[in-house]
């Protein structure tokens, strides 16, 4: 029989409350620490118990950066799993499922000869070893292992870094349970199953989620507060950070609503600490009149706006990209702002981390935008190299400026529009951060004078910012080529994955990622639209916001427009289908 | 914080003249906090106020110390995000009743619970002001005002029995006609260690024709002349709920309990605002992730 090595997907589904997300982890880290690339991607409703959950771990020996829709094991823990999954089934695909809690017919595979059943007694087994019902997972992860015919010795490894802080019993514990299945699926007689695992190399990668790269981010660009109100998909954010605070001597506060949280936020930044807040759609419409506050008071403000399909409460568990527009002008008035749109969990550290060096030296709200997708999503990612983005103290006033005075011109207009900032308490001239519009030292000035110079100040910053931006574009691919996907944020990966496959049909794609929205890269893109031949805008919204953005910046519109607005991210396959017919 | 010169009033004038009507209640209080800054010896440098938005934040543009000049119903959140960053800071609040009890009330209820060490003084004339003689939260039931011209259906607000029962942990009420009483108790709020909630009586001599200086002299004593028991939570409820015939003024409840920052083992020691932001190592966490 012909042997798919190193390339195969798992999915596992079941109810809310099955736990079946820490198995989907472990088997992502499996395959990193074997040296091969995962994705893992999870799909589950808005209940804590019941409705149906399922987790897709890809695996392949190339980096990878979106899952497919076909796939060969699935963890069936309940009925539903195989009604709804059994179809995706690859021929010779298996699925695995607990005799004594599910029993499968033909009706409810469609009548598909092709796909073999594996019956473990999931829960006799976890039971016989002295776990308890959840951890059937872990006796369906030794399944998993031993048909892929993936050596053992990996998993023990894990679950001792895993458990080893909760002690060597819970360690053995998992270990012996997961060998159970291992060895029960061994022992069956019956054919070999076609694919299977061989590790390569010792590379130590990690398999990380864009939150969780966020908050990283941040602790290595000096983050020391962090205050937001839990919101799905940005609520690990808070979560990871409270976990952390501890040895990184930091706080995390959980606020009462989302508009304490960026008020937390923008008084933190006042009193000189580099802090951030974070949030979904409805929680930034909250945080909206503070994102003024800060512009207009000129201090530094942070916020991460983890987007999920509005409007409303709208689909809070699923992923869209449908707030690029609010986020660029949210707020009344007008003001300049730094929005980044980060398409993979190195791009979220590293973008991250610069968000508070930016914050603070120019004295702009910066706005991180994620989606479910990328904020949830796992990838085996190199591991984040510190040196990206090294952390710098920037836009305070030096006590020989601010000493010895009354009163101090915080906003006195200056040639790059910042203007150095003194904390509360340092010893000197006092000044008020004001909202209302204010002269040089923030007291309220309603002249005509005073507010154009004030505004003008304010607009100038933007400019002065520029030039401490990464390229706000990133090319990927070949520079020629046949078409030319246009894209920002999570999407990008789907376009990266969509190169490989296309490269192998022989159409010659590349990408525009636009990495900074505001301040809007339009040379870039203007120059990247006129070279292509033919171009694609590929976003998660029923509107192709960002096509609007470019055709209002540089005139130029793309080719076709590929939008995606189920609630979904886009599935590979259906990316280049269309690319292909379109080229 | 080191030994300050003596301090008076006048140090903490900005060298703007208050834009308020004539005969303000707001005077008495920006006469009681400027003495309270002096008689503490507290530089304007030492301390940040924070304002909320209404004739009561206007006051931004009138004290002489840092500022900051928030949104309507948001200086709360300000100074608890400020004071976390620097412990070390003194912190003041000033805001008005439509400020703090209505726009922010959710912020009121927080601040009350988390107890973090700010000085949040409510200017109360239960009215709005600086909007024209709109209803306030503690406009009295059935008052007319300008956007309840056949009278305020909802009953009035209590702040300082609010306070008490949310967990303020000092809770204390003033009248802008007794700077006196009113100094003595800012002192005592600002260091107070924990939240300290003081509810000033500020008539409004524009648009509440109903709670004026002369209907509060009537009305108003001093719950320190009798034998009231700030310490006990029950005694200081029943005291806070009197409204009508008697108005206690003076120090309502305080109990001494652990403030949030206090109780926050990552904020022990330094301030976060000296907390060096280099060199941070993310290795070690970076490697559970492997």
């Amino acid at each position: 029989m012909k042997q798919t090595v190193n390339r195969f997907t798992w999915k596992i589904g079941g109810a809310a409350g099955d736990g079946i997300m820490v198995t989907g982890a472990m088997l992502a880290k499996y395959a990193t620490r074997a040296g091969l690339w995962s994705v893992d991607y999870s799909e589950y409703p808005s209940l804590i118990r019941g409705g149906h959950n399922v987790q897709v771990v890809q695996v392949d020996e190339e980096q990878i950066f979106t899952h497919d829709q076909g796939n060969e094991m699935l963890v069936a823990l309940n009925e539903e799993t195989v009604r709804l999954h059994a179809a995706e089934l690859t021929s010779g695909g298996v699925i695995i499922h607990d005799p004594d809690r599910l029993v499968i017919n033909a009706a409810m595979l469609g009548d598909r000869q092709d796909i073999r059943l594996v019956p473990v007694p999931l829960v006799k087994l976890s039971l016989r070893e002295g776990g308890k019902d959840l951890m059937r997972n872990t006796v369906a992860l030794g399944a998993t292992l031993a048909l892929l015919d993936a050596p053992l010795q990996l998993v023990d490894d894990i679950f001792h870094d895993t458990f080893i802080e909760k002690g060597q019993a819970v360690v053995e514990l998992n270990q012996r349970i997961c060998r159970a299945g291992y060895d029960y699926v061994r022992d069956l007689q019956g054919e070999t199953f076609p694919w299977r695992i061989v590790p390569k190399s010792n590379v130590v990668r990690s398999v990380i989620d864009g939150n969780s790269a966020i908050a990283l981010g941040f602790l290595h660009g000096g983050l020391k507060l962090y205050s937001a109100y839990p919101m799905t998909p940005a609520s690990s954010i808070l979560m990871t950070l409270a976990e952390l605070a501890k040895p990184f001597n930091i706080v995390a506060k959980h606020a009462e609503d989302e508009i304490a949280a960026v008020n937390n936020t923008i008084g933190a930044w006042h009193a000189g600490v580099r802090a951030a807040c974070g949030t979904s759609g409805g929680g930034f419409s909250l945080m909206v009149e503070g994102l003024g506050l800060a512009a207009i008071s000129e201090t530094p403000l942070v916020i991460v706006n983890a987007m999920r399909p509005g409007p409303a409460t709208g689909l809070p568990t699923w992923t869209e990209q449908g707030d690029l527009r609010f986020i660029m002008h949210a707020s009344q008035g007008e003001f300049p702002r730094i929005v980044v749109a980060p398409g993979d969990p190195t791009q979220a550290f590293t973008e991250a981390a610069r968000s508070l060096n930016l914050a603070e030296h120019y004295h702009l709200p910066v706005i991180i935008l994620t989606d479910k997708y990328l904020a949830e999503g796992h990838w085996s990612t190199p591991l984040f190299d510190a040196r990206a983005v090294v952390p710098e103290r920037g836009g305070f006033a030096a006590p020989h400026e601010h000493q010895g005075k009354e009163w101090y011109g915080r906003y006195a207009d200056t040639p790059s529009g910042v203007t150095p900032r003194p904390v509360p308490g340092q010893d000197g001239g006092v000044f008020i951060a004001n909202s209302d519009e204010h002269d040089q030292y923030g007291f309220a000035d309603e002249s005509s004078a005073n507010r154009i110079v004030q505004v003008d100040k304010r607009n100038r910053k933007l400019q002065s910012a520029i030039a401490a931006l990464p390229p706000r574009v990133v090319r990927w691919g070949d520079a020629d080529a046949d078409v030319t996907l246009v894209t920002w944020g999570s999407t990008t990966l789907v376009c990266r994955e969509a190169l490989k496959k296309l490269a192998a049909m022989g159409i010659r794609a590349n990408i525009l990622q636009i990495l900074y929205i505001l301040p809007f890269p339009e040379a870039d893109v203007r120059a990247a639209l006129q070279e292509a031949k033919r171009t694609i805008l590929v976003e998660n919204n029923v509107t192709g916001q960002l096509g609007s953005v470019i055709a209002e910046t540089t005139g130029l519109h793309c080719t076709h427009q590929f939008l995606k607005y189920d609630g979904r991210p886009f599935w590979v396959e259906e990316l280049v289908d269309f690319t292909r017919s379109h080229t | 914080m080191p030994a300050s010169p003596q301090k008076k009033n006048a140090d903490y004038n900005s060298g703007h003249f208050p834009t308020w009507c004539p005969g303000c209640g707001n005077f008495g209080i920006w006469t009681g906090v400027k003495n309270a800054l002096a008689e503490l010896g507290i530089a304007p440098s030492q301390v940040l106020v924070v304002y909320g938005i209404g004739c009561s934040g206007n006051m931004s543009s009138f004290v002489k110390a840092y500022g900051f000049h928030g949104l309507h119903g948001r200086a709360l959140p300000v100074a608890i995000g400020a004071k976390l960053a620097n412990k070390d800071l003194k912190v003041i609040v000033l805001g008005g009743d439509g400020d703090g009890y209505g726009e922010g009330g959710n912020h009121f209820i927080h601040a009350l619970r988390g107890n973090v060490d700010v000085t949040y003084i409510v200017h109360d004339n239960q009215v709005y002001g600086l909007t024209k003689g709109q209803m306030a939260p503690t406009t009295e039931h059935g008052q007319p005002t300008s956007s309840t011209p056949e009278g305020a259906l909802e009953q009035a607000l209590n702040p300082v029995a609010l306070a008490i029962a949310a967990g303020g942990s000092f809770v204390a009420q003033g009248f802008a006609g007794d700077v006196g009483q009113l100094t003595q108790i800012i002192k005592d709020a600002i260091t107070h260690p924990g939240f300290a909630h003081v509810n000033v009586l500020q008539p409004c001599v524009t648009f509440n024709h109903h709670n004026t200086f002369s209907w509060f002299y009537k009305r108003v004593y001093k719950v320190e002349t009798t034998k009231h028991d700030f310490s006990n939570k029950q005694e200081a409820f029943a005291r806070s709920l009197e409204w009508g015939e008697k108005i206690p003024t003076g120090l309502l409840y305080r109990e001494i309990r652990p403030t949030w920052e206090g109780s926050c083992a990552e904020l022990a020691g330094i301030p976060l605002v000296k907390r060096p932001i280099e060199n941070t190592s993310i290795a070690a966490t970076l490697q559970k992730y492997t």
